[in-house]
């Protein structure tokens, strides 16, 4: 049964791939929901047996890899860890399938829209469910391709063209990261195998296993976590690797509501969470990942709180819980950061599919400056947007209170330079985030009517099949957060068993939840409603003052700053990929490519070969004299060669040989 | 003392009598007024085979267990000899069939040819069977003159005659050399018997500056000079493009089939049986390399068929120079099978060019779309010219492939990579003339005769050995085992 | 001894002449000396009966052969000339090279002048000049070549049964329009039928 619960999709996948064509639109979308479904379904029963019960499941099934030292297994790990994150993926992946059948409903490719779904699926699964790093890296790369294959699933825009490659390459340079991670994890320890690699980290934390690089010792298991990290940027898009997230919104909605929502971008969470005793034993991994994650979750929020697309808010608003849940790793709290992945998995899905709703409502209407006045429209959209919006902002007793208030606690009561640095910023991020929240609800749904007739006179509500996930996830959102906090990060639980490991000096649950001051608790609830009071002034009503803030140059400054993402892009553009580019062009491609190595390779030895032919051929003059002539001269070079050899072999050296040949290539030319 | 070598001599004894009483009955019939002067080189011609094929027959019933030093130890028979005098009269056997109708087509009337195939014939038996320095260099004296002849027996071509005259001079100097390193060894040693020279040779070290050793460094150099003379090894091979270009086409065929066999046979007898010294081995080393080398590259620039032919046994004897140079019982096994496949595969060649012949197939240029005309012929060269470039799994890629193996097991690295990448480059010219075959159209279409009914069943059995040979290869390993245990043993 | 120098030195200088030499008959004159020294070194190595047989067969029939030919060929003396010089530089160095080689080896005063010296490290062998006294050359010779060596022997008849055939192959004119002498026919000639009185 649980091999089947990574099979299944995958299943599904070849079905919709190369049958597609046979089993049509409906059929396709019915193998693969069906089939993506039972393995959301096999996952509950997976969840109670592994984590209710404890009784965690090891599956080896073949060797893969086997050479001499190093081999890596096709091995199956599941633990409270994996299943947590099996039911989520599952249930979100079932979900968005069932939406999807509305959604692409008028789309010619939707055979291979679900094809690629459920690939993106059984990457998911295989990297969640693996027991060494190279399954895990097997996973990754997967669904980073899947995740290109659906951004870029209309292919025929060029927009769409551009973020997919965008995409894959910020992707592959935290790809890059995690391979020499995983490569140092080898050196380190010789194995890849999770369990093997964890039980000994211990060992090798003492400083004397160090990694020598430009005569500088760097403690070893720092450098490891660090690279790994620099994977978790990557997929997660923090701060650095960011700039492909919000441009992924060139997907379907539902690709944005599965992939940068639910799972791909919790990927890198999730290996930072597996990955716990490792980062445990470095504790200047840990200062930068806080750094990282605090900083993030800063920048995003005020990046969106000036974008006008809705699907941008709703991705600026991924990227700032990520950094929560990164800097909650950071504070070495991996049960709240996993806890708070859960909860966000399903508000931040019922955000997506809801505003897909409002797009699909709209034709396909995407700037919130051009809509308004929905809510009497579309009111159950409006409902499910505005539950998902409340439990986003940390509206008392919802899932979103009870997992982000938990992370600014710890943050607080961690006591050191970067736990407070992250506490603020994070408590900040929380203004920006219940201000672009509103500001999200008040243009689309509240405000006075901005959009073109047509639009309107053609707006529908959802129908049944996308209104089934949206009321589930609704359901979730509202009643996860308190049914499974005591069993996640409640004190004392046992529900993670072995699979999250936290040093004893680190463990400030207890602190923070009865030591800290009311004051610094009822912060996060004071930033929200100052943020909806000024979102609300703001956009809602209609002030002098601020329209005069707006329309000032230092406004206009600001608003430019904000809405280009800090102008990150243009940095990146102007000084990385422009050298990258001339770099490929002229040097290796003009230079090394069509010069040098056609000069060592074909263009060069046939050219030589030809020609020595040609004077080979020539020798044969035709005079008997001159045929007498070479045979003495082979005869005496013969003897003395062969007679005088220990006198000649001092002076003549193999090597120079080949330095002819060489040179002999390049000067015909 | 000397009746029991009669008997084991019977082959030869009886192929030389039958040349002679072939040379009187043409002598006799062919000037008598009274037949009219028929033209009996056909009927010579077939007696000829006859008598080769009766030979052959004579040496296999001979018992071949029996090891034997005959006439006062001027020659053995044993395994080797057994075997290689078999395989040298069956391919002359082949040879013989092929030319039959060359016979015809030019009216070449000289049945003396015929006579002269067989005294070679006869003089390679001797020289594969040569146990002395005196009877070898006798018995090579005797196949280079009557090479000498029938390569200028064209007389009304001036190719042919500058072809023998070149020849002759040539060979001439080449025998000079190796008499001299013949009369060198015996003067340094006293002795040219071949198994005496291997009892004094062993542990024995030979240098340029040795006090005695010099002269016997300098006798095997001599010796090995003359011999690679006559197998046209590099760089002393420039005789064999005009040479084999210009001979009728039937004695180029001879020239790249037989010689080659009894002479490296010869060699192996000398040299890895007398001389076995590390001296000769850098030696052939070079040779070799430079073999292969030339004839890649300079076959490649070639126009004509035959100047084609010419380089690319040249580089073919590079190849298996490779084998002879490791010194191992893999390399001679090796070399020995090289042998074989080669003569299969130029038997090939030179029967389809023989068959072509009645137009005209000078030119590289003239095979040109052969695959639209004739394309049982077409597939038959293709075949051929991807066995000669080595391309598996037919069998000139096996014959590389173990040359390669034994150059490898020995340690010789440089030797096999450069044999690598010859091949390589010679691949471009053998299957050129497959490209010209199916792919060119000449400017003048041109129209082939068939052939006649011996050479299309030389074809069909060379043809049908190569492509299958790679299912079914042990008895060539074991015999070839067998005859390089008993040679180094 | 000063003998011994002085048919090697006239040895070589008529060989260096046969090749320089201009007028073709000059060449083989100098070559009827080569032979004539030659044989004059194997009477110093006291071969007798080979002396004289090279006397009679190369002097004898070879080189006249050579010069019948050559008186034949209507060669021009202008025709041979040829720049010599182009070629003496690059020539020149391989043949010293050459020469020197041969010379480092033939240093070593080894080559045995009469086979009767037994070393240690050789075998034996039979030494018949030893064993067998006062035969002269001419039965030593008869007494090995056609009892022990016949093989040999054959096998040198052959060779000179493929120059004759050579001979004929490349030279005869066959064809039934060459005419040709029979003997027979004009010793059986009538003479009375020879001559016809037509008118």
């Amino acid at each position: 049964m649980y091999l089947l619960i990574v099979i299944l999709p995958l299943i599904g996948s070849f079905a919709a791939g190369f049958f597609g064509r046979f089993l049509g639109s409906r059929g396709v979308a019915v193998v693969t929901t069906t089939c993506v479904s039972l393995s959301s379904i096999f996952s509950c029963i997976a969840f109670y047996e592994v984590a209710l019960c404890a009784s965690a499941c090891y599956i080896k099934i073949a060797p893969w890899i086997f050479s001499e030292l190093f081999d890596a297994a096709w091995g199956f790990l599941f633990d409270s860890l994996t299943v947590i994150l099996l039911l989520v993926v599952t249930i979100v992946s079932s979900l968005v399938h069932i939406y999807s059948i509305s959604y692409m409903s008028e789309d010619p490719h939707s055979p291979r829209f679900f094809c690629y779904l459920s690939i993106f699926t059984f990457f998911m699964l295989m990297l969640v469910t693996g027991d060494n790093f190279i399954q895990l890296f097997l996973g990754w790369e997967g669904v980073g391709l899947a995740s290109y294959l659906l951004i870029n699933f209309w292919f025929t825009r060029i927009q769409a063209n551009k973020a997919a490659i965008k995409a894959m390459l910020i992707n592959r340079v935290g790809d890059f990261g995690l391979a020499l991670g995983i490569m140092g994890c080898f050196t380190i320890f010789q194995t890849v195998d999770f369990s093997t690699i964890f039980a000994c980290a211990s060992a090798f934390s003492e400083p004397h296993h160090y990694f020598l690089f430009c005569n500088m010792g760097f403690h070893a298991i720092t450098v490891i976590c660090i690279l790994v990290f620099i994977g978790a940027v990557g997929k997660s898009a923090q701060i650095g690797l960011h700039t492909w997230l919000p441009d992924a919104m060139e997907g379907p909605t539902p690709v944005s509501a599965l992939i940068h929502a639910a799972t791909m971008v919790t990927a890198g969470v999730f290996m930072i969470a597996r990955c716990s005793p490792l980062f445990e034993y470095s504790p200047n991994a840990l200062i930068v990942i806080t750094f990282v994650g605090a900083m993030t979750s800063f920048f995003a929020a005020t990046t969106g709180i000036l974008q006008n697309d809705l699907k941008r808010v709703i991705a600026y608003s991924t990227c700032s819980q990520l950094g929560y849940m990164i800097f909650a790793c950071g504070i070495s709290n991996y049960s709240v950061s996993v806890f708070h992945l859960m909860n966000h998995a399903c508000f931040k899905a019922l955000l997506f599919l809801s505003a897909g709703s409002v797009i699909h409502a709209m034709s396909d209407e995407q700037d919130m400056r051009k809509m308004g006045g929905l809510a009497s429209l579309l009111p159950f959209t409006y409902a499910m947007m505005l539950i998902g919006s409340l439990s986003l902002i940390g509206f008392p007793f919802l899932t979103g209170f009870y997992s982000k208030d938990v992370i600014l606690e710890l943050a607080y009561t961690k006591y050191t330079i970067s736990g407070n640095f992250a506490f603020w910023l994070g408590s900040v991020s929380v203004f920006f985030t219940s201000y672009y929240s509103f500001r999200l609800l008040f243009l689309t749904f509240l405000a006075p009517t901005n959009s073109f007739k047509r639009d309107l006179s053609r707006c529908h509500d959802a129908p049944i099949l996308m209104a089934i996930p949206l009321i589930l996830l609704a359901f979730g959102s509202i009643f996860v957060g308190y049914l499974a906090k005591d069993m996640m990060i409640g004190l004392g639980t046992n529900f993670w068993a072995n699979s999250l490991f936290i040093l004893p000096k680190n463990e400030i649950l207890a602190e923070s939840e009865f030591a800290t001051p009311t004051i610094i608790k009822l912060i996060p609830i004071l930033f929200s409603t100052l943020g909806s009071f000024v979102a609300y002034s703001v956009n809602f009503v209609v002030n002098p003052l601020i329209f005069a803030l707006k329309t000032s140059t230092f406004g206009n400054r600001l608003y430019c700053f904000f809405n280009k993402r800090w102008f990150f892009d243009k940095v990146f553009n102007d000084f990385l990929a422009r050298s990258f580019l001339r770099f490929g062009y002229e040097v290796s491609f003009k230079a090394l490519d069509k010069g040098a190595i056609e000069i060592l390779g074909p263009y060069g030895i046939s050219y030589t070969i030809r020609k020595m032919a040609q004077q080979i051929s020539k020798i044969q003059s035709g005079f008997v004299y001159h045929y007498a002539f070479v045979m003495l001269l082979g005869l005496t070079i013969f003897i003395s060669v062969i007679g005088l050899w220990d006198f000649i072999s001092f002076w003549v050296d193999n090597r120079l040989y080949f330095i002819y040949i060489v040179s002999f290539l390049f000067i015909n030319i | 003392m000397f009746e029991h070598d009669f008997l084991a001599l019977f082959p030869e004894i009886f192929l030389i009598n039958a040349t002679i009483i072939l040379l009187i009955y043409g002598v006799v019939f062919s000037t008598s007024k009274k037949y009219d002067y028929p033209p009996l080189v056909r009927n010579v011609g077939w007696l000829g085979l006859l008598s080769v094929l009766i030979t052959i027959l004579l040496v296999a019933v001979g018992s071949p267990l029996a090891v034997a030093n005959l006439v006062y130890n001027n020659l053995i028979i044993d395994n080797f000899t057994y075997f290689c005098q078999i395989f040298l009269l069956l391919s002359t056997a082949s040879t013989m069939v092929m030319c039959l109708d060359y016979f015809k087509q030019e009216s070449l009337n000289a049945f003396e040819s015929i006579v002269l195939i067989l005294l070679s014939t006869c003089s390679m038996l001797f020289m594969i069977s040569a146990y002395d320095l005196i009877a070898m260099y006798l018995a090579i004296e005797l196949q280079s003159l009557c090479f000498y002849v029938i390569a200028a027996s064209k007389r009304d071509s001036e190719f042919s005659t500058e072809a023998g005259l070149k020849y002759f001079i040539l060979g001439a100097f080449s025998s000079g050399i190796l008499l001299f390193g013949c009369s060198m060894i015996y003067g340094f040693t006293g002795v040219t018997n071949f198994e005496e020279l291997a009892k004094i040779f062993t542990g024995y070290e030979i240098t340029l500056f040795g006090a005695q050793s010099s002269g016997i460094f300098m006798g095997i150099l001599f010796i090995a000079v003359g011999f690679l003379f006559k197998i046209t090894a590099v760089p002393f091979h420039m005789w064999a493009p005009d040479v084999y270009e210009g001979s009728p086409t039937i004695v180029t065929a001879f020239f790249s089939i037989a010689p080659k066999i009894s002479i490296l046979a010869n060699m192996l007898r000398v040299f890895i049986y007398s001389f076995y010294d590390p001296t000769w081995q850098q030696l052939f080393f070079f040779c070799s390399i430079a073999s292969m080398i030339l004839g890649a590259l300079a076959a490649m620039a070639q126009n004509k068929v035959k100047r084609l032919l010419a380089y690319s046994s040249i580089g073919h004897v590079g190849y298996l120079l490779i084998g002879f140079s490791c010194g191992t019982i893999e390399g001679i096994q090796s070399l020995l099978i090289g042998i074989f496949i080669y003569v299969l595969m130029t038997v090939n060649v030179f029967a389809i060019v023989l068959a072509l012949r009645q137009n005209r197939f000078k030119y590289i240029a003239d095979l040109g779309a052969l695959a639209k005309t004739n394309p049982i012929l077409a597939i038959t060269l293709s075949i051929t010219m991807f066995s000669y470039a080595g391309i598996p799994p037919l069998a000139g890629f096996c014959s590389k492939f173990y040359l390669f193996f034994a150059a490898l097991g020995c340690g010789a690295y440089l030797l096999a990579l450069i044999g690598v990448v010859t091949s390589v480059i010679s691949c471009f010219y053998y299957i050129r003339f497959v490209k010209i075959m199916y792919f060119d159209t000449p400017k003048t279409w041109v129209l082939y005769k068939p052939m006649d009914r011996e050479k299309s069943l030389l074809l069909a059995i060379t043809v049908f050995f190569i492509t299958f040979f790679f299912l079914y290869p042990s008895p060539l390993f074991l015999v070839t085992h067998q005859m390089a245990l008993c040679l180094c043993l | 001894m000063i003998l011994f120098y002085v048919f090697v030195v006239l040895a070589l200088v008529s060989g260096a002449m046969v090749i320089r030499a201009k007028n073709p008959v000059h060449s083989v004159l100098f070559l009827i000396l080569v032979f004539c020294n030659t044989s004059g070194l194997l009477v110093l190595l006291g071969l007798d009966f080979f002396a004289m047989i090279f006397l009679v067969v190369y002097v004898g029939a070879i080189a006249v052969l050579f010069l019948f030919v050559v008186m034949m060929l209507h060669i021009r003396i202008e025709e041979i000339h040829e720049n010599v010089l182009r070629y003496l530089p690059v020539g020149g160095i391989i043949g010293l090279i050459f020469l020197l080689e041969i010379f480092l080896m033939v240093d070593n005063d080894y080559i045995p002048i009469l086979p009767t010296k037994l070393s240690a490290t050789y075998l034996t062998y039979t030494v018949y000049a030893g064993k067998i006294h006062s035969w002269t050359n001419l039965e030593t010779l008869g007494n090995l070549l056609y009892t022990t060596y016949f093989f040999l022997f054959l096998v040198s008849s052959l060779i000179l049964l493929v120059a004759l055939i050579g001979a004929i192959v490349l030279t005869m004119h066959k064809t039934t329009k060459v005419k040709r002498q029979d003997v027979f026919i004009q010793n059986a000639i009538d003479f009375q039928n020879t001559i016809k009185k037509v008118r």
